[in-house]
């Protein structure tokens, strides 16, 4: 293996660099803070022709997506990025490029959505596409950005998977913060990512046959294809892992696949999150561990499909007695998909949600370790009440309820 | 005339298939089978609006001959974009990318974004199949509904005139830009040809395409609605290629108004009133065009002259 850089990047740098890397053949894009630097990169790397790639800056998100799907149509290894607003308003397009099967990455720089009028970190805006049917990957690093890119597009064309992906990597805390990031060779990531290679009905040529986004209505063939949608949704669980693991034969880093778990093994408290914040917890469970208290973190990288059975397993084996969900949305998306999972589970553990860093606001360790005491307290009483949602959103006070 | 007819005859290649999901005397299907044939076969589609239903229901496709990308409602131009640029990227140059938009596609939901198409003049060519209203939603006004015109959502007559999409196109700088009618095929198939030519793209034209099932007129009647359209004067028929403005059928003494009217259904409640706020629209816009005629006349002078002869 050649020697791979070592360089620092923000997260906006990584994600640009990492599709330059994969080779892709067209982006369409709008810009919108905090994800318009990519755009920009995109556009200079085809400028210094250090990238050979179709490039539109469309009049709007939407055309931006719609002309991503022509591109995918026409068999381009296709790229986009996009924020908050920009993501709602692209949203009629979603589901079509899902429907149709169409492989491509999407970075999405995560970013509150209106109103109040926000511009700083959330997951609102990508949480708020979980029922499109695209997979959904969250970033804890900038290297991991560049990395999930990478393992992207191996996801996605995978002829049993074919679903679009957003690698969502939180606004500003990702993006544009600098990294220590090891940046791989134009001949490692061509040796693990070979060129795209569509199916022969998988686009459009003159002459060649296929019809994309076709009314189902005659006979109604409908059904069947969201089945075979769904299917593939499934695929992507096993894909992600081996994916993963695949990258780490090439590259020596991994992601543990659809989630990671850390120091569960004996947790009586864990908490479970995605992004950025994970990288707060796992520093507060160090000093929690090293205080001699049982606490975990299950770090959802797979937020679409999400990691059911995996979770389940890692639940099953720590015996927490406490779950604590931690979710940058004001409504309990992370909290209800993972209580929801819990019902397998014949003796389950309590679980309690709590809405935080909105709109950019910083959570620190001691906060993460208010959480884990305050969790330990409820954990062993009735105190809490039995069979009622307890998601709750942090507020300057503090307080549980807000 | 018969040679341009002769020309068409010519071309045996039909693209468009039996299996298509239109209405019984849609105007939109003579469009597309002449377009289709004016294009050939080195061509990538997308359609929308209306057009969906021209291209079939799955399993059965009316146009297998030609692949279709349909785009969402309000998405053809970005799509045609994404389609010319990637076209490239995989060493298609010389294929044709061809859109063939609805009204409400072109004109309302999905303006902004053909808008953007043209200012970036990506060598597409855009059709639109102008059935003046949302034919496909059940028949509801669109910027393009004619006026005075009964619809779902107009039920006492749309009280403005139509956006003059054509017009609004030019200002895009697009080397051509042409208004057809259904009434006259071989129009429509030498427009599209030259259409065809790179230089001639981002390439605009608009058709007006009768819709029995929303403008009340007979099934068999379409053709001859469209051709009133032209010679009433309400659908001036007139051609820009690349700095020369010409009217390709010039009305002469125009046609009854009333004739025009008479024919179709959306019409039915127009008063003598109506008639006449009509006849004032048509006078307007004939005017519109001559100024554009005099505008873009080599001559300035000797232009308002010749377009003094041809009205005559």
């Amino acid at each position: 293996m050649s020697k791979s850089d070592r360089t620092y990047m923000r997260g906006n740098q990584a994600a640009a660099e990492a599709a330059r890397l994969a080779r892709i053949e067209f982006m369409g894009a709008y810009p919108i803070p905090p994800s318009s630097e990519i755009m920009e990169s995109i556009r200079t790397f085809i400028m210094e022709g250090r990238l050979k790639a179709g490039f539109i800056e469309a009049d709007g998100e939407k055309s931006a997506q719609m002309a991503c799907f022509a591109a995918v149509c026409s068999g381009c290894r296709t790229f986009n990025a996009t924020s908050a607003q920009g993501l709602l308003y692209m949203h009629e397009s979603l589901p079509m490029m899902v429907g149709n099967r169409m492989p491509m990455v999407m970075i999405v720089g995560n970013r509150s959505v209106f109103a109040p009028h926000g511009m700083l970190n959330d997951q609102t805006d990508s949480i708020m596409q979980r029922d499109t049917g695209w997979l959904q990957l969250y970033c804890e690093t900038v290297q991991e950005i560049l990395d999930t890119v990478i393992q992207g597009y191996k996801i996605v064309e995978n002829p049993a998977v074919k679903i679009p992906l957003m690698v969502c990597a939180d606004g500003y805390w990702l993006t544009h913060s600098l990294e220590n990031i090891t940046l791989p060779t134009q001949k490692q990531v061509d040796a693990f990512l070979p060129p795209y290679r569509p199916g022969e009905t998988d686009y459009i040529s003159p002459g060649g046959l296929s019809l994309f986004t076709s009314f189902g209505l005659m006979d109604n063939w409908f059904s069947e294809f969201k089945y075979q949608e769904r299917a593939a949704i499934s695929n992507a669980l096993k894909v992600i892992e081996e994916v993963d693991a695949e990258f780490a034969s090439y590259f020596g880093r991994s992601y543990s696949g659809l989630l990671d778990a850390y120091r569960t093994e004996g947790a009586e408290v864990v908490i479970v999150g995605m992004g950025s914040i994970m990288a707060t917890v796992r520093y507060a469970v160090d000093i929690m561990r090293s205080a001699g208290r049982k606490v975990g973190m299950v770090k959802i990288r797979s937020f679409r499909p999400f990691p059911q059975e995996k979770l389940l397993s890692v639940i099953g084996a720590s015996k927490a007695r406490m779950l604590v969900v931690l979710e940058k949305t004001h409504f309990g998306a992370l909290f209800d998909e993972v209580r929801s999972a819990l019902y397998d589970l014949d003796d389950h553990p309590r679980i309690m949600g709590y809405g935080v860093g909105l709109n950019g606001r910083n959570v620190e360790p001691y906060n993460i370790i208010d959480l884990f005491e305050q969790a330990f307290v409820h954990s062993g009483k009735a105190s809490l009440p039995k069979g009622s949602r307890l998601y709750f959103i942090r507020t300057k006070d503090k307080g549980v309820g807000g | 005339m018969q040679k341009r007819f002769r020309e068409i005859f010519q071309v045996k290649d039909e693209l468009m298939l039996a299996g298509g999901r239109s209405c019984i005397g849609c105007g939109g299907g003579i469009l597309t089978r002449m377009a289709l044939k004016a294009v050939g076969r080195n061509t990538l589609l997308s359609s929308g609006s209306c057009g969906t239903n021209t291209t079939g229901m799955f399993p059965v496709g009316a146009m297998s001959t030609l692949p279709v990308p349909v785009s969402i409602l309000g998405g053809a131009g970005a799509a045609l974009s994404g389609m010319e640029v990637a076209a490239r990227t995989k060493g298609l140059e010389d294929a044709n990318i061809l859109g063939i938009l609805g009204d409400g596609d072109a004109g309302d939901i999905g303006f902004g974004n053909l808008s953007g198409c043209f200012e970036r003049g990506h060598k597409v060519i855009v059709i639109v199949q102008d059935n003046q209203g949302y034919a496909a939603t059940g028949g509801q006004r669109s910027g393009t509904t004619q006026i005075k015109a009964w619809t779902r959502s107009t039920p006492e007559g749309k009280s403005r005139p139509p956006k003059y999409l054509p017009l609004i196109m030019l200002a895009h700088d697009a080397p051509y830009v042409a208004t057809c009618s259904v009434a006259y095929p071989e129009d429509i198939f030498a427009k599209v040809k030259k259409a065809t030519r790179k230089e001639n793209q981002p390439a605009f034209i608009h058709c007006i395409t009768p819709c029995p099932t929303n403008w009340k007129n007979e099934p068999s009647m379409s053709v001859e609605v469209a051709r009133q359209a032209v010679t009433c004067g309400i659908w001036p028929l007139w051609e820009y290629e690349r700095g020369k403005f010409t009217r390709t059928r010039v009305p002469g003494k125009p046609t009854p108004i009333e004739d025009y009217v008479r024919l179709q259904g959306r019409f039915k409640h127009v008063t003598e009133e109506d008639v006449e706020e009509m006849r004032s629209y048509i006078k307007s816009l004939n005017e519109k065009i001559d100024r554009f005629l005099y505008a873009y006349s080599e001559n300035l002078d000797s232009g308002a002259e010749s377009n003094k002869k041809r009205r005559a």
